[in-house]
């Protein structure tokens, strides 16, 4: 009965319901998308690193290395020894582990005999490379970070363990024709661990994307072996650890924290999104997360002063309709739980259409194909509104408490007037609804 | 409900259903005070028919809206079936309303949303202790005692106004109340369809032994009634 009572309220006058719902929906739909955006955001930030920028879930470095392996390379380095020390802590966690890949990395000068350029040359594990590259998680969520020749050129690197990628940008500023091919000698030097310059030969013939502009002229990527080669070292700088689909992250690094503390040198591990291994990230996020929680903000301010603004003007034609409830026996709580669920009522029923909505925009903007160029990134990507029930959700959850709190706001304080005042209001009579709604 | 030892000793001792003792009412306006109501007594026993009259200005709404539990008294007491209501609380006064009291009202106050029905189940619908058969049972019987058994589905603009007073008396009746108290109940009526209210209001108190106070300013009608009380500058006259 008081839903129906409630429901039928909300017909009283369809014009001002509709306006508030409407409200709620775009709203809901708002905030949806953008929570899509941000979540879409996170997820293709959260997947290149652990996967395209080869840093596993976890990285595990000699301690103080991020800060001093540039100066001191041959102290900040695991040896063979260690190397086997970290594996066998690993392998303690193999039902959560599910490859790891050793990196490292250093800086150096690509040539081709006629032309060089600086370069970052980064050392990998081409099994963990090949494995990272095909994870259906970076294909969900990143598929455009990576080049579509780089997912099926991932096995070259272990066909042919002499074979140097390079970035489109680096062949541009090298004049190097396509298709690259492997039999294409390039050389690579740098200074060993020791000190000494060093040169290898290396088969230019592959390419591969880093996603972020800044990184786009300077980072080619060469097994580990031939790295180990150019540095004269069997060394590695960090082993990534990178976990099956579902293990939390950051538990697993507390428990390989306190078992890596027994061995006899120290290690710092840092997590993919970490600030010291991966300050874009944090950047990124935490702009997004700004940005997001002031539109939040926004939103619901406006949500809230709409629904307090119909309400406050509907409740003024219902004051005596109040005092007559009150006066047949309606205690406050039943008034305020009369209005709350009018509130209740309206806000799923928009939300309902929201849902629709979201999932028609988000579907639109998807099959649009819309490509932008997110800050720092090396190519446009899609623009992809990933839309999850989660999320929905949330916003649900938000738009609803404030739905009702701002209801439930707006009738408490009108029964705080005194029930004979309520009762002798003139501003309407109960009988001539009927024009109002005739009016709509 | 918690008021049971609110309850007078002597309660009981005649079946009154409306005490009044000495209560006084005034309204600030501005710089002045209105005395409503000065020290006045009053007894309103079970299964009279009262009329309340007087000029207008000389307090009639004023008191009914006190014994009402509409608004509260300044000073002196009201007993409502021996509870004495200075000492409720808010939501105790409406549950008081709730069991004890109806009201009918000078244009009605209907919900224009609910249907006929609805309407006269309003006061049922926050009662616990009333199950839906029940609640069913004594809203039929209601509207059947006012005659609108027909127009169940109807909604109030769908009604003339006499109807529509009638389902406001169904919706006082319905909860089988102590006291039915009813502010010129007529005044928004032709004199013929105020008739045939006051008709079924007699007919109620004498079939149900349903206890009226209400007030008026027809004197056409007071020849039809059982017992009048007089008042002139919120005092009782003789
Ligand atoms: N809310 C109020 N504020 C100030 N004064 C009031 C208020 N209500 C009533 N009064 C005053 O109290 C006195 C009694 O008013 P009341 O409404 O009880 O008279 P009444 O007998 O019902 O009159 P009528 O027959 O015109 O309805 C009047 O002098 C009136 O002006
Ligand atoms: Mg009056």
């Amino acid at each position: 009965m008081i839903w129906k009572f409630a429901y039928r309220n909300l017909l009283r006058n369809k014009r001002r319901s509709l306006s508030t719902g409407v409200a709620i929906c775009v709203g809901f739909v708002g905030l949806n998308l953008l929570g899509a955006y941000i979540y879409r955001s996170k997820m293709a930030l959260d997947v290149t690193s652990v996967y395209s920028a080869q840093r596993g879930h976890v990285s595990i470095y000699k301690k103080d290395s991020i800060q001093q392996y540039q100066i001191k390379p041959k102290k900040y380095v695991f040896s063979l020894e260690e190397q086997k020390q970290v594996e066998q802590v690993i392998a303690e966690f193999s039902d959560r582990v599910d490859f790891t890949g050793k990196k490292i990395t250093v800086p150096g000068l690509l040539s081709n005999g006629t032309k060089s350029h600086p370069v970052v040359i980064y050392g990998f594990d081409p099994v963990a490379y090949k494995k990272s590259l095909t994870q259906p998680s970076l294909l969900e969520w990143a598929s455009d970070w990576v080049l579509p020749s780089q997912r099926t050129d991932a096995d070259l690197f272990i066909k042919n363990p002499e074979t140097l990628s390079i970035t489109p940008k680096i062949a541009e500023l090298m004049s190097f024709k396509y298709p690259l091919i492997s039999n294409e000698a390039v050389q690579i030097a740098a200074r060993t661990l020791d000190g000494d310059l060093n040169a290898i030969n290396a088969d230019l013939g592959a390419e591969h994307t880093t996603g972020m502009q800044f990184l786009e002229d300077t980072v080619v990527l060469i097994p580990i072996a031939k790295a180990q080669e150019l540095l004269a070292t069997d060394a590695v700088e960090s082993i990534s650890v990178y976990l099956k689909h579902d293990v939390s992250v950051n538990p697993f690094i507390r428990d390989l924290k306190e078992k890596i503390s027994g061995l006899s040198f120290a290690t710092d591990l840092y997590k993919f999104d970490a600030v010291e291994i991966n300050a874009l990230h944090q950047g990124t996020m935490g702009f997004l997360y700004v940005m997001g929680g002031f539109f939040v903000f926004l939103i619901c301010t406006a949500v809230s002063l709409t629904i307090i603004n119909s309400l406050t003007m509907g409740i003024i034609e219902r004051t005596r309709e109040i005092g007559t409830l009150r006066a047949v026996g309606f205690k406050t709580k039943d008034v305020v739980q009369l209005f709350v669920r009018e509130s209740i009522l309206l806000s799923a029923m928009s939300m309902a259409v929201g849902i629709l909505i979201s999932f028609l925009v988000s579907s639109a903007i998807n099959a649009a194909n819309v490509r932008f160029f997110p800050p720092g990134a090396s190519q446009k990507i899609q623009f992809v509104l990933k839309w999850n029930l989660y999320i929905a959700g949330a916003v649900f959850i938000l738009l609803f408490a404030i739905a009702t709190f701002s209801s439930f706001f707006v009738i408490k304080s009108k029964l705080r007037t005194k029930l004979i005042a309520l009762l002798n209001d003139t501003s309407t009579f109960d009988d001539d609804s009927e024009e109002e709604e005739e009016a709509t | 409900m918690v008021v049971k030892n609110l309850y007078r000793a002597d309660n009981g001792a005649m079946s009154s259903v409306v005490e009044i003792k000495n209560i006084s009412k005034s309204y600030k306006l501005g710089e002045t005070h209105v005395e409503a109501i000065k020290n006045l007594s009053l007894v309103v026993t079970k299964g009279e028919f009262t009329a309340l009259i007087g000029a207008s200005g000389s307090g009639k709404t004023t008191l009914l809206n006190l014994i009402g539990c509409l608004d509260g008294v300044d000073r002196g007491d009201i007993f409502i079936d021996g509870m004495n209501v200075k000492q409720l609380n808010e939501n105790q006064k409406s549950q008081l309303r709730n069991e004890k009291i109806g009201f009918i009202f000078q244009s009605f106050n209907l919900i224009p949303v609910l249907n006929i029905y609805e309407n006269v189940e309003l006061p049922l619908t926050v009662r616990k202790d009333i199950q839906a058969p029940e609640r069913k049972a004594k809203v039929e019987a209601a509207l059947k005692d006012v005659g609108l058994s027909d127009f169940m589905h109807h909604r109030p603009d769908q009604l003339s106004g006499g109807q529509r007073q009638r389902v406001a008396i169904a919706r006082a009746l319905v909860t089988s109340p102590a006291l039915i108290l009813a502010d010129e109940p007529t005044a928004n009526l032709d004199s013929k369809t105020a008739n045939l209210i006051i008709d079924l209001m007699l007919e109620l108190n004498k079939t149900k032994n349903v206890t009226f106070f209400f007030c008026t300013h027809d004197e056409k009608l007071m020849s039809r009634v059982q017992k009048i009380v007089k008042i002139k500058d919120g005092q009782i006259e003789a």
